[in-house]
């Protein structure tokens, strides 16, 4: 299951698009492999593990497994914290969702870029970020201690159910800011003048007519949440801090790397996945509803007037703004000084200093020198050869899926994009099952993680590319066909430059995917270290600077793909 | 009720809304202009969706200038309709009465009431997205009535639909006002629908009044170039100058104008002696354009109603352009109106 997914459903750009009746090219037989060998192979010998625990059919395990009281209070646990970050995300995204669909202010802008951060912020750093910056001796401790001149860290969160809801609610608010507001802002404003001259005032107005309306945004955007949560993996391994909170993704981890397990992780698979699948249903419905309230306009609708706020609403907006810029700047500006400091005495007292990127890529003795090399190394060879596959893989399915009519489309559609739908842990759990049937991998390694990335990414190529290739009018392409261009000199004149905007950006997303990526990596293959990987293990042995250092590579490196992201011009997310 | 208006005045970065509005009770006021004259505006201000910079608003002897919407008791039925989709066509059109705590019986009898009287009985459950715009408009238009309000607005409400539906539509909504009685504003801005459906015509232009009249005033006796144009079938000639102050125009409509081969003899008529431009079939006539040249070098254009058998006696249906004939354009004078460009 990955993030990445939260765009405006396709349902809306229901435009007509040009089937063509012809045979797809044998060619697009490779996507079959790919999907059967890469993603299908795996999460099967998962599944196959729950079932066949020592080759043979045994229920037993597995009825063991998920019946045990532990698993039960882990599932109980999961539920509890997801549905508390759930609540807590849309509380947060709420207001905002109000403003930026009520008013026009100075800000206005500033609130949707920053509510983008989260969205593309790999989960390492949100931890990174959050150890570094609500930390007992964290940034913000720090400076309350200063303040209110007290000896003690006045906020204790770290390491507790509170810390992995605050996680949460800062990673996912955005999902619920977004697409609340994305559907406020489409109610035509006629309706609520409408309300208001047969009598209902301004509170009347709202739970009457607004709030119902806004219902399948708040309830889509709540199951999506509510799944990113449930398949949590980094923020809880690191910021639950121990067996007292774990969720049923770390426990599949703990219990084929630590326990050596695999049948009961294969149980817990199963359980994850049918839950996943389900909410995943529910999401796909309450998806669709909200598409057909979008298109729901009865009429030529005025676009909606943003009026300028009264002075409460002034106040409203720079406390929004400012909570805002605490907890999704804080936690990122804190990983980025950080890496600039070093303590100077045993009181804490910390000087401006270059020395742990010296150390990070200096060949000097020092223990992380060793493996933050190799890491920025791997990373960039498997984002590089992720984001072509990712690519390659995606356009070709977009193409395949949107160009022709294809006998059983929609089931063909629903399978090839399961990957947005299964946990990256289970799918690295997958990949872990298979490398340990073949002998001797040594560096071939690193190709399946550049598998298990592009799996991971591809889904969010084809979406992208599919999005513009569905808006190119069939007229555009006939007229070339009627000008003389066979269909591969359309593709190549006229399709082709159209998409490449969207390929463009679709690659540094991908890129950045691949870069950010932890689940699927750590429960494959703890051998081969990658950025995020590094820091994790920094964070492990409390070697924070340097794992500020990394951390703000990491920074740079998605910035610099988001940017270009951002410049083709996708504004989906 | 009366409505009234005391010098209104709203303005906008780019445009001012400058104009008193008067309505008769049980009146339908149409308020017409191109779009961007302002008319919406008018409407907004009354309904209160808009406040005024200026100027006070009377209904009845009430001054309801200050009263949110929630408090007006105005109806208004928008040109998106703004059926409210997450609602049955029952909720939608018991919404206001349930706003004033109307008891839920009666509720049910003024809803039922009201869908029998826009022509939709046994609708109450459907909802608004399994309606057809003509039904849409309908439960819109009883919803706007259901609480018996005090004045009823018309935001354009036909101008999403199909032209028969239209001149369908257009005579209901006439014929159910006039059943209820009810003081009407109606914005529009096609001529046509606003000479069939009002008492009073407000021809608006850029915020501000430039003429105001029953259809027939507007029609027959435009004040001002802009009116004459916009209202119906226009011929405009510059007036001669030693015959006018300078800037005026003859207006006459083409339906007065008769046209001849021969030079009319003793007669008070106004004529233009013309070369034939197009000649192009309407169905029940013929439109016979003339000219008196080019329109950069000073000429006009004029325009006229000719029945089929005076196109046969005229024998110009087969007229070449290159060599057009000349033709005798004449207007009664009682039919012609001088009228300041």
């Amino acid at each position: 299951m990955d993030r990445y997914m939260v765009e405006s459903s396709d349902a809306l750009m229901n435009l007509p698009s040009v089937r063509r009746w012809e045979r797809p090219h044998p060619a697009f037989l490779i996507l079959v492999v790919f999907l059967l060998l890469l993603f299908y192979l795996p999460i099967g010998s998962v599944l196959l593990q729950g079932f066949f625990p020592e080759g043979n059919f045994d229920i037993s395990v597995f009825i063991k497994t998920i019946f045990s009281p532990y698993t039960l209070r882990i599932l109980w646990f999961t539920l509890f914290q997801a549905v508390l970050s759930t609540l807590f995300s849309l509380l947060l995204g709420l207001p905002g969702a109000y403003l930026l669909s009520m008013y026009t202010f100075p800000g206005r802008k500033l609130i949707r870029a920053a509510s983008g951060v989260p969205f593309v912020l790999p989960p390492i750093l949100v931890v990174l970020g959050f150890v570094i910056f609500f930390g007992n001796s964290g940034i913000l401790n720090t400076l309350l201690m200063q303040v209110f001149d007290q000896a003690e860290p006045p906020l204790r969160v770290l390491y507790s159910l509170k810390a992995i809801i605050l996680a949460h609610g800062f990673y996912n608010f955005p999902i619920a800011l977004r697409l609340i507001a994305s559907l406020w802002q489409q109610l035509p404003p006629s309706q609520e003048w409408a309300a208001q001259t047969l009598g209902a005032p301004r509170r009347r107005l709202f739970f009457t007519i607004t709030l119902p309306q806004l219902m399948p945004a708040i309830l889509a955007a709540s199951a999506l949440i509510f799944m990113f949560c449930f398949t949590s993996f980094a923020i809880i391994l690191v910021l639950g801090g121990g067996p007292q909170f774990t969720t049923v993704e770390v426990e599949i981890y703990r219990l084929a790397k630590t326990s050596f397990d695999i049948s009961a992780a294969g149980a817990l698979s199963i359980v994850a996945l049918a839950l996943t699948l389900g909410i995943m249903g529910l999401y796909v419905k309450l998806q669709n509803k909200l598409a057909f309230h979008q298109e729901l306009s009865t009429g030529p609708v005025r676009p909606r007037t943003y009026n300028r706020p009264s002075p409460l609403g002034y106040v409203g907006i720079v406390g929004y703004i400012g909570a805002m810029l605490l907890i999704v700047a804080g936690p990122l500006l804190a990983v980025v000084v950080r890496s600039l400091q070093k303590p100077v005495s045993r009181a804490g007292e910390l000087q401006f200093t270059f020395e742990w990127y010296r150390q990070l890529f200096g060949s000097g003795a020092r223990q992380f020198g060793r493996i933050a090399l190799p890491a920025v190394r791997n990373s960039m060879i498997i984002g590089i050869l992720a984001a072509v596959t990712a690519v390659a893989v995606g356009t070709a399915l977009s193409y395949l899926t949107v160009r022709y009519r294809l006998k059983f489309g929609k089931l063909i559609d629903t399978l090839s994009m399961a990957p947005m739908a299964i946990s990256s842990v289970i799918l690295g759990l997958g990949y872990f099952l298979i490398s340990r049937s073949l002998p001797e991998l040594g560096r071939a390694r690193i190709f399946m993680i550049v598998a298990a990335h592009s799996v991971i990414a591809y889904p969010f190529v084809a979406r992208t590319v599919s999005s513009v290739l569905k808006k190119i009018p069939p007229s555009q392409l006939q007229a070339a066909m009627l000008l003389g261009a066979p269909p591969g000199r359309v593709f190549r004149t006229v399709e082709f430059p159209l998409m490449l905007p969207a390929l463009t950006a679709a690659g540094a997303f991908a890129f950045a995917i691949s870069m950010g990526e932890i689940n699927a990596t750590l429960v494959f293959s703890s051998s081969t270290v990658t950025i995020p990987l590094a820091i994790y293990r920094m964070i492990g042995s409390y070697n924070f600077f340097g794992a500020c250092a990394l951390g703000t590579i990491l920074v740079a490196v998605c910035a610099v793909a988001f940017t270009l992201f951002d410049v083709s011009g996708n504004t989906e997310l | 009720m009366e409505l009234s208006t005391q010098e209104l005045k709203r303005s906008f970065a780019d445009f001012t809304f400058e104009a008193d509005i008067h309505a008769a009770e049980g009146e339908l006021v149409c308020l017409l202009g191109p779009s961007g004259c302002g008319k919406t505006t008018g409407l907004q201000l009354i309904a209160g969706i808009l406040a005024p910079h200026r100027g006070k608003i009377f209904l009845g002897q009430k001054d309801i200038t200050t009263l949110p919407p929630w408090k007006r008791n105005i109806g208004l039925v928008f040109q998106d309709y703004a059926l409210f989709p997450h609602m049955t066509v029952y909720d939608n059109i018991a919404y206001g009465l349930k706003q004033r705590g109307t008891p839920s019986h009666i509720i049910r009898s003024r809803v039922e009431e009201l869908l029998k009287l826009v022509e939709l009985p046994n609708y109450s459950r459907r909802r608004p997205e399994e309606l057809s715009g003509g039904e849409k408009q309908r439960v819109a238009l009883a919803r706007a009535v259901a609480p018996s309000p005090a004045l009823l607005l018309l935001d354009e409400p036909l101008s999403a639909l199909d032209a028969r539906l239209r001149t369908q539509l257009r005579r209901e909504i006439r014929n159910i006002q006039k059943r209820i009685g009810l003081t009407t504003i109606y914005v529009t801005h096609d001529q046509e629908e606003a000479l069939s459906l009002a008492d009073k015509i407000v021809v608006m232009r850029k915020g501000t009044i430039e003429q105001s009249g029953t259809p027939q005033e507007l029609y027959n006796k435009p004040e001002n170039e802009f009116v004459a144009r916009f209202i119906g079938n226009s011929n405009l000639v510059p007036c001669d100058p030693q015959e006018c102050k300078g800037h005026e125009y003859y207006f006459f409509r083409p339906e007065d104008t008769r046209v001849g081969t021969t030079a009319p003899h003793h007669t008070d008529d106004i004529c233009f002696h013309l070369s034939l431009k197009s000649l192009e079939y309407a169905g029940p006539y013929y439109i016979l354009e003339g000219t008196s040249g080019e329109k950069t070098s000073g000429g006009y254009n004029v325009r006229a109603h000719v029945s089929e058998q005076d196109i046969g006696r005229l024998n110009i249906r087969d007229f070449s352009p290159d060599y057009p004939p000349q033709l005798w354009f004449r207007i009664d004078q009682s039919k012609t109106k001088v009228i300041p460009k």
